[in-house]
């Protein structure tokens, strides 16, 4: 090992750990819990606070638009959960009735989750409803 | 109809595919003929450091080198250079790049055929080495 | 018809598992006229596959609803172009696109090759030919798209089905960025196997020179610029289709494309220390491997619905396979580069940090490193999944906090990293090189700072734009001038011809350029505004300098969807510049699925950009978004001009060279004089 290379390892392991250190600051920031609505139905005590990101399918007929934001309830395996949007974006096109969404936000005290970022599922592919034959 | 279809698809990639088994010549893949072999790494070596000369040597024109640094740089590059044509030398090169090649293929062949390698015949004149079918030396030409 | 695809393809699988066992065997005993036939056995499956993609078009064109992937992807209403795009509309469709691009790719190389390393290709297309039929397997057994739909009858027994009518093609995807955009990113995901099966031959063969690097240079241009094309592309579709105001949002699948796309640039800088330095040969072969390995990831992603995203085409069962796949290809070449160490002794060692082997030595720890962000961000999920048991997903501002210093770090060494000399820089030498764009760049800061600009990053990003900038402005001008006292060419000319002669340099300069100009549209982001509005005609909206004044609400119906129109006028300082027409389509064909239809005014120092979000809360009014988001022209002229830097560099050389290293005889002859003279 010559000085030159103690030079480019040093310098390479400062680059290296600021870079880390950043990461782990938005690492803090953004990250969230992904769960299934059933899941969170489970361990609803433990999630005040946090920020979620649940997915369900999006019941037919249950959009609403309400006051300043938009209301709407997510099911998975027969468990439900109301989503008051207060986001600013432009809901997704795919986004509507019976659509798979996740939501993220927070859980505010009266048990609705206070949705600042809704995202559809694109639907490259539309789920199959004919059975299928393999040739 | 489709299997009909499906058999004449097979028969053509079939046909296709083993045609060179019986057709090309049942010749050895000769690999050490083909493999790198000293001369052509020092060659592609010299090319290398003759190119990373002229890049220096434009860059200094350009003004972005001070002269210290050109200096040390191209004469780096020129001992390289000069080592490498030593070794060059070494192989016989500097001396006639055909007859080297020639040498060359005449190594790599002595190593897949051992049995042909002592088939050349030494020049009465000068001393050099000529193929066995030559009737004059490459060399000097001079009657063999 | 569906029938002889399905058959297309068992024989093209046929064909490669011959052809992989064929060419090692022809290896092994040494014997010519196998390898031969190893090799038609390629082509031939490559033939084979292309029937097989035509009957599917056929079935496409024709509108077959018996074949599941024509009923799922298609409908009658559809004009005959998307009908064929609609080929890779589904996953198992683009499975069959997939395979075909490879099956090509290999083909060719077949081709180019055929007198050229027949000592070396034999590895070659035996690795090629594993690549497809693992695809191939895949594709048949997995995702056939040439399955037939059936019904169940009431007494269990089933029967073939045909629907009167397919379910259409998403309407998010009938855009022309869109259609291109899968095959394009396909052929970038897809080429690396070239660069991969060379190394993988170099290193079975023990030849490991620059020979693999150099044969298969163009390959790895070609494909990293295809796949930054694709990536570009997708960045213009989500920009313009999905309504949001932005191109990139750190989507799984966004990031997917990302990783390969920085390795391979990794890889595309690191050889030329081993062409020009004989070091890093270890690097190297490893950097090929991790890029391949990330294109086929890649597939992985987009493919297996491991990761949640809004493309997830779920279709977990795929997933094992691409892992095993990895794995397996990940361990074989790592056995063989530990086994060839020796043979890949670095010819020399680093003298220095200013130098320009550590220049391109951080370029490589920073993609690298920034590469293990994304594919740490992207992972997440799984990981934690796998360690805790809950999935935590990571957001952009991770990947932001990452990537902004990364970038703006490599965008200071595309400014620095071609000026350091080779082996050591001296501080007399920096100073030529350095001095205007030092001094213009901090100009430009100072100015900045005057105008009222505190963001450090955004100062940051113009200043070293400007830096680099003036390097590379500084590079063709004094290059010219000599080239000029050389030739007595004109200016102009002379510029022309210094590019043409040494077209990597120039054009990789060109293609720095691009860079810069990337960044700049990327800082843009810094100053996005957006608002928001419920509007009825008559009303006006303030954005910017702009004074938006709806005059119309229309709804009408068009072949295959409804829409609702609004049309806005634009005014700036008292002028009407503009008539913007945002909308919103419903389309019947696909369940009522719903598009955003931008009305974009593009101008290089700003975009506005605005949507019809859809009727207000009560009904009466309209939801208006408006975005004004600067500079993002910069991005896609960006592009286009780092599409146009590396067809320069492929240029192909018409001069004969001297052993590769672009050369005249008369010049080698010239220095060898001046070598001897010493």
């Amino acid at each position: 090992m010559n000085s030159a290379n103690w030079k480019f390892l040093i310098g390479g392991a400062v680059i290296i750990a600021a870079l880390s250190w950043l990461g782990f600051v938005g690492f803090q920031e953004s990250k969230s819990y992904y769960i299934t609505v059933d899941e969170f139905s489970a361990m609803k005590s433990d999630l005040h606070g946090k920020t979620l990101k649940i997915a369900g399918d999006v019941v037919d007929g249950s959009i609403e638009r309400s006051g300043p934001g938009l209301e709407f309830v997510i099911t998975h395996s027969g468990k439900n959960l109301k989503v008051r949007y207060i986001g600013r974006d432009v809901l997704p096109d795919t986004f509507k009735g019976g659509s798979k969404a996740v939501v993220e936000g927070t859980l505010s005290e009266d048990g609705v989750l206070l949705a600042r970022h809704v995202e559809a599922k694109c639907a490259s592919k539309y789920e199959a409803e004919y059975n299928k034959k393999t040739t | 109809m489709l299997i009909a279809t499906c058999g004449l698809l097979v028969v053509i990639a079939g046909i296709y595919v083993l045609t060179p088994l019986f057709k090309e010549p049942g010749g050895n893949l000769e690999v050490e003929l083909l493999a790198e072999t000293e001369l052509d790494r020092l060659l592609a070596r010299k090319a290398m450091v003759y190119s990373n000369l002229k890049d220096l040597e434009f860059e200094y024109k350009m003004g972005r080198l001070s002269d210290g640094d050109f200096r040390r740089l191209e004469a780096g590059y020129k001992s390289e250079a000069a080592k490498l044509l030593q070794d060059l030398d070494r192989l016989g090169v500097a001396k006639d790049l055909d007859e080297t090649i020639e040498r060359d293929i005449a190594a790599r062949k002595a190593k897949l055929f051992p049995g042909t390698a002592e088939k050349t015949r030494r020049c009465p004149s000068c001393g050099a080495e000529s193929p066995l079918g030559k009737s004059y030396c490459a060399d000097c030409g001079g009657k063999l | 018809m569906s029938n002889l695809g399905t058959f297309c393809l068992l024989l093209a699988l046929c064909l490669s598992l011959y052809g992989l066992f064929a060419s090692l065997l022809g290896a092994a005993l040494k014997q010519h006229r196998i390898v031969r036939s190893a090799e038609r056995a390629a082509i031939a499956s490559c033939a084979s596959i292309l029937l097989a993609l035509v009957s599917l078009l056929y079935l496409l064109a024709t509108s077959d609803f018996s074949v599941e992937h024509v009923a799922q992807s298609t409908s009658r209403d559809l004009p005959l172009f998307y009908k064929l795009a609609a080929l890779w509309g589904a996953h198992d469709g683009s499975m069959l696109l997939w395979v075909f691009v490879t099956a090509v790719f290999s083909g060719i190389v077949v081709f180019q090759n055929r007198f050229r390393y027949r000592d070396m290709m034999p590895y070659v297309v035996a690795v090629l030919m594993f690549n497809l039929s693992f695809f191939l397997i895949l594709n048949i057994f997995l995702s056939n798209p040439f399955d037939e739909l059936v019904q169940v009858l009431p007494g269990g027994t089933m029967q073939k089905f045909s629907p009167p009518d397919g379910r259409g093609l998403n309407p998010l995807l009938q855009y022309w960025a869109m259609v291109i955009h899968p095959p394009i990113l396909y052929l970038g995901f897809i080429g690396f196997v070239v660069p991969f099966a060379f190394a993988i031959a170099a290193l079975i063969t023990r030849q490991l020179g620059d020979t693999w690097i150099r044969t298969t240079r163009r390959w790895t241009l070609v494909t990293w610029l295809f796949l930054g094309v694709g990536l570009i592309l997708g960045g213009k579709w989500a920009y313009v289709e999905l309504g949001w105001g932005g191109y990139w949002g750190w989507d799984p699948v966004e990031n997917s494309s990302l990783m390969p796309w920085l390795a391979g640039t990794a890889f595309l800088h690191s050889v030329i220390v081993q062409e020009r330095k004989g070091m890093l040969k270890v690097w190297n072969v490893l950097l090929i491997v991790i890029t391949y390995l990330l294109g086929i990831f890649g597939t992985f992603i987009t493919r297996s619905g491991i990761i949640n995203s809004v493309h997830a085409f779920a279709d977990s069962k795929l997933g094992v396979f691409f892992l095993y796949y990895m794995l397996l290809v990940l361990g074989a070449s790592l056995y063989l580069i530990i086994d060839r160490l020796p043979y890949l002794k670095s010819e020399r060692r680093l003298d220095s940090v200013l130098s320009r082997e550590s220049a391109f030595l951080f370029n490589n720890l920073l993609l690298l490193v920034a590469c293990f962000a994304v594919l740490w961000g992207t992972m997440f999920p799984v990981l934690s999944n796998w360690v805790e048991g809950t999935k935590i997903t990571v957001g952009p501002p991770f990947f932001n906090n990452v990537g902004v210093p990364i970038g703006l770090m490599l965008l200071l060494l595309t400014g620095v990293g071609p000026l350091f000399a080779w082996r050591k820089t001296s501080v007399e030498s920096l100073k030529k090189a350095f001095l205007w764009p030092v001094i213009l760049a901090l100009l430009l800061c100072v100015v900045l700072l005057a105008a009222g600009m505190r963001s450090f990053y955004v100062l940051v990003s113009f200043t070293l734009s400007m830096f680099v900038l003036v390097t590379i402005v500084q590079e063709f001008w004094k290059g010219t001038r000599v080239r000029v006292r050389k030739t007595g060419e004109n200016f102009a000319l002379a510029m022309v011809n210094l590019t043409l002669k040494n077209k990597r340099r120039y054009g990789g300069y060109i293609v720095h350029l691009a860079v810069v100009l990337m960044f700049i549209g990327l800082t843009g982001n810094a100053f996005n505004r957006e608002t928001s509005q419920a509007m009825v005609p008559g009303d006006e909206m303030q954005i910017g300098r702009y004074t938006l004044k709806m005059t119309e609400y229309h709804e009408g119906e068009a072949a295959n969807y409804q829409y609702g129109r609004a049309t806005l006028e634009v005014y700036s300082g008292g002028k009407l510049i503009r008539t913007m027409q945002p909308e919103k389509r419903f389309y019947k064909a696909s369940e009522g699925q719903s598009t955003t239809e931008v009305a974009l005014y593009s101008k290089p120092l700003e975009d506005l950009y605005v949507v019809l979000a859809g009727p207000s809360n009560d009904g009466k009014r309209y939801e208006i978004t408006a975005h004004v988001n600067p500079l993002v022209w910069w991005v896609w002229f960006g592009a286009a001009v780092m599409v146009a830097g590396t067809l320069i560099t492929l240029l192909p050389d018409k001069r004969s060279s001297f052993a590769n290293a672009q050369l005249t005889i008369a010049e080698a002859a010239e220095i060898e004089m001046g070598v001897k003279a010493r």
